[in-house]
């Protein structure tokens, strides 16, 4: 989505604060949103992101090139929103190898008011709502961000043809709502 | 709607998400079956509709800056740690500095595997045969690893790559686990990166992975102070109770004796919220050293 600019990258690798925030500053309220969907409330998805800032900060040595910083902070935020999340919840013990599994499912799912407007159409709000986390989390990613199913895949740990099939579902279970 | 074809297809389509060919074999089936046109006609009225309802949540801008402002205030922190005197926080920058040098400029890390467009889907160790398998999916789906045993330079130097800069968790705690398990010799390198993790990970099992290896490769030798150090850290701060006890443990059997090991050991054996075990320990490598 976001060109990198590998300038910018390059001096906040050396130290440069300035470089790092003007990074930040090209996804922060994208990926506060993503991060929105998964937390369910805006303090928690602001912490969030705070949290992965800084650890992106801490790994930018580790910043591998062949994505963009866009969706390298993305997927560390998704990662700290997950475990934010799970702490939150204090879900039973998932399996670490589950982490772009039932994590997202298991939550009780919490309707993203925020994602619709007004109540016009309580019909697709529900819906919405009815849809798995992960389908919700998908769907927002591809239909509302834009992003490519690579990315998507990238971000949430996941083979691009588990993020399809999401985003199959979650499309298939709106428009049932839409036509009913 | 009685056509074979596959309509799933159609959300690809619409989300543009098709390569040249692909998209030209669907808009071929489109354009000569009837239900794969009406299907698509239906999917792009729904679509429109979807699009008119569904809207990102509102962000407000000030929020966002003074979230960014608050990130600034702590990396400028971080920097500013380097020149003062705080010395837990000095190693704590010293050990990243150090195995950020190691992978990214000494040289030993580079060239060991080309990591371009992958990511580390698995690293997987049997202790038997000593042998690492990392397995890696690329940009396209393919996949491709890498097998080796865990005492060869190359696979300690992705090990530690892994370990230093794998965004998975669960990577880098195998990456650490399969170090842990392994018998093999201490060196410069894997130390560094090990103190480095069990220093600045944020992830617990991580961090007891790391502890557990460091205290695997020094065995019945002595530890390096820049080790040492760590661990009277961790001993202090770490908020993992286990982290805390296995870096104890490993202080203990060493029996170095150092005067910020003393201070560190009285505060914990007197610290009445600290694990009964590790202050016990404590206590008694206290008993020890005065008696000597
Ligand atoms: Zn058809």
């Amino acid at each position: 989505m976001v060109p990198v600019d590998e300038h910018l990258i390059t001096r906040a690798q050396s130290g440069d604060a300035d470089a790092f925030d003007a990074l930040l500053s090209r996804s922060d309220a994208r990926v506060v949103q993503i991060v929105q969907g998964i937390t369910g409330n805006m303090p928690d998805a602001l912490d969030v992101f705070q949290n992965a800032a800084l650890k992106a900060w801490r790994s930018l040595s580790g910043f591998r090139a062949d994505s963009s910083f866009d969706t390298w902070l993305t997927r560390i935020a998704i990662n700290e929103a997950l475990s934010h999340r799970k702490k939150a919840s204090r879900l039973r013990a998932v399996p670490l190898d589950d982490v772009c599994g039932p994590v997202l499912e298991e939550a009780t799912a919490s309707p993203d008011a925020g994602l619709l407007r007004e109540d016009e159409e309580r019909g697709l709000a529900a819906a919405m709502a009815n849809l798995s986390s992960r389908e919700r989390t998908v769907f927002t990613l591809k239909h509302v961000h834009d992003y490519k199913i690579r990315e998507i895949a990238a971000m949430l740990d996941c083979a691009e043809g588990t993020v399809k099939n999401y985003l199959f579902r979650a499309v298939h279970k709106l428009r049932k709502h839409l036509t009913s | 709607m009685n056509c074979t074809h596959d309509h799933d297809t159609l959300v690809l389509l619409y989300y543009g998400e098709l390569t040249g060919p692909e998209q030209a074999e669907v808009r071929n089936m489109i354009a000569t079956c009837a239900s794969c046109q009406a299907a698509w006609q239906s999917l792009e009225a729904d679509m429109n509709v979807i699009d008119g309802l569904v809207e990102p949540v509102r962000v407000d801008e000030m929020d966002v800056q003074r979230a960014r402002a608050s990130v600034r205030a702590e990396v400028l922190a971080d920097a500013a740690t380097t020149g003062r005197a705080r010395p837990l926080h000095v190693v704590r920058w010293a050990a990243s500095v150090a195995a950020a040098f190691l992978v990214f400029a000494a040289g030993w890390y580079l060239g060991a595997v080309d990591n371009e467009n992958k990511w580390v889907d698995a690293v997987l160790f049997d202790a038997n045969s000593q042998q690492v398998r990392i397995d890696y999916v690329g940009e396209s789906e393919s996949e491709s690893s890498l097998s080796g045993s865990i005492h060869d330079a190359p696979m300690q130097r992705e090990l530690g790559v892994i370990l230093a800069s794998d965004i998975d968790p669960v990577s880098r705690m195998r990456a650490a686990r399969a170090l842990a398990s392994a018998r093999i010799a201490p060196n410069v390198n894997v130390t560094n990166v090990l103190s480095d993790v069990l220093a600045t990970d944020g992830n617990p099992v991580v961090r007891l992975q790391a502890v557990r290896a460091l205290h695997g490769l020094f065995d019945q030798r002595p530890l390096p102070e820049s080790v040492r150090a760590v661990l009277v850290e961790r001993v202090e701060v770490d908020p993992n109770t286990a982290v805390r006890m296995k870096a104890m443990e490993i202080l203990v059997a060493s029996e170095q004796v150092s005067m910020d090991m003393q201070q560190t050991m009285q505060r914990v054996g007197s610290d009445e919220r600290e694990n009964p075990y590790i202050r016990f320990m404590a206590k008694r490598s206290l008993e020890r050293l005065s008696g000597e």
